[in-house]
């Protein structure tokens, strides 16, 4: 093995050790937010971290910049079907309206 | 040093490498449209009964699911460098990395039953049944907590699957039956198990902490 390789791999495990302590402080200042009264940005706040988390995930741990182009499709596939799904969801239910009253039941309702 | 061939229906080790990469990442986008639909029920049931959401949070074993976290991402962490160890041909090293990431996984397993337990004492039951739910009438709680049971449930099994892989390929290292000519194995089985601790990366905000 020469020199260049060995110092390569060596970085690649450091690379790897740094992520995993990265990722136990990331978890640590999301436990420690929890804490924090931030009303209403409290989860996007806490999903952000977990974003950032999935990222270094995907990235260091899983290589996802050195996996085959055809497996990266996949992988964008997925991502694409699982945004189509989220957004449809979300159109559903910002665009429910309250059931109406069928007429026989508002009129045993009204005196 | 083991001679490696490729099954027949390969012209190569090199393209039988590049199927079993392509297979597996198909297959990890099937989980993640899995999990994605409970996902998706959690979003809509936050928005539909925001304060249930927010009692059922305020409930949850805050502390074991924090420490299992902690027990995941560092679970993730040796089984990347257990890679790392086959690929440079150090088996030794490898099993011992995997050996503790198996550790870990079944006592991110273990944590997780003891938490069930604790809901159970309480009366939390999955489908809004339990001693509980007649003190906290809060509309949109039982849906809160049968979800708990399901996504988590449904994780916990994949936790359980991925230590029965890790195991497997530690036994293949230590037998000399994989070395660092087949670490791609041993990468699709680390594959799986980063996906689990993905999952469990977006369960601990959403059901512990906000």
């Amino acid at each position: 093995m020469s020199s260049n390789e060995r110092a390569l791999q060596q970085s690649s495990i450091s690379r790897v050790l740094r992520a995993g302590a990265g990722l136990l402080a990331l978890a640590a200042a999301s436990y420690a937010l929890s804490f924090v009264r931030l009303g209403a940005f409290a989860l996007a706040v806490a999903l952000a971290i977990a974003a950032l988390k999935a990222l270094v995930v995907l990235w260091v741990f899983m290589q996802f910049g050195r996996v085959p182009a055809s497996a990266k499709l996949a992988a964008l596939a997925a991502f694409f079907m699982l945004a189509l799904m989220l957004s449809l969801m979300a159109a559903d239910v910002a665009s429910r309206e309250a059931a109406p009253v069928p007429p026989a039941a508002a009129a045993t309702r009204s005196p | 040093m083991n001679s490696v061939r490729h099954a027949a229906q390969f012209q190569s080790l090199a393209q039988q490498d590049h199927a079993t990469r392509l297979g597996m990442w198909v297959f990890l986008g099937s989980e993640l449209l899995l999990f994605a639909g409970l996902f998706a029920l959690y979003a809509a049931g936050r928005v539909a009964h925001p304060a249930a959401f927010h009692e059922g949070v305020a409930h949850a074993e805050k502390s074991i699911g924090s420490l299992n976290t902690a027990v995941l991402l560092t679970s993730s962490t040796t089984v990347a460098l257990a890679v790392e160890s086959l690929r440079r041909e150090r088996r030794a090293a490898a099993v011992t990395l995997l050996s503790i990431t198996i550790a870990l996984g079944a006592a991110f397993f273990c944590l997780k039953l003891a938490e069930y337990g604790a809901h159970f004492r309480a009366g939390i039951y999955p489908g809004g049944a339990g001693s509980f739910f007649v003190s906290h009438g809060t509309p949109g709680l039982p849906l809160f907590w049968t979800l708990y049971f399901v996504t988590t449930g449904l994780h916990a099994v994949h936790v359980c699957v991925g230590l029965g892989v890790l195991g497997l390929s530690a036994q293949a290292i230590a037998r000399g039956k994989m070395g660092g000519e087949r670490a791609y194995v041993l990468e699709n089985a680390a594959l799986y198990w980063h996906l689990v601790d993905l999952i469990w990366i977006f369960l601990w905000p959403l059901y512990y902490l906000a």
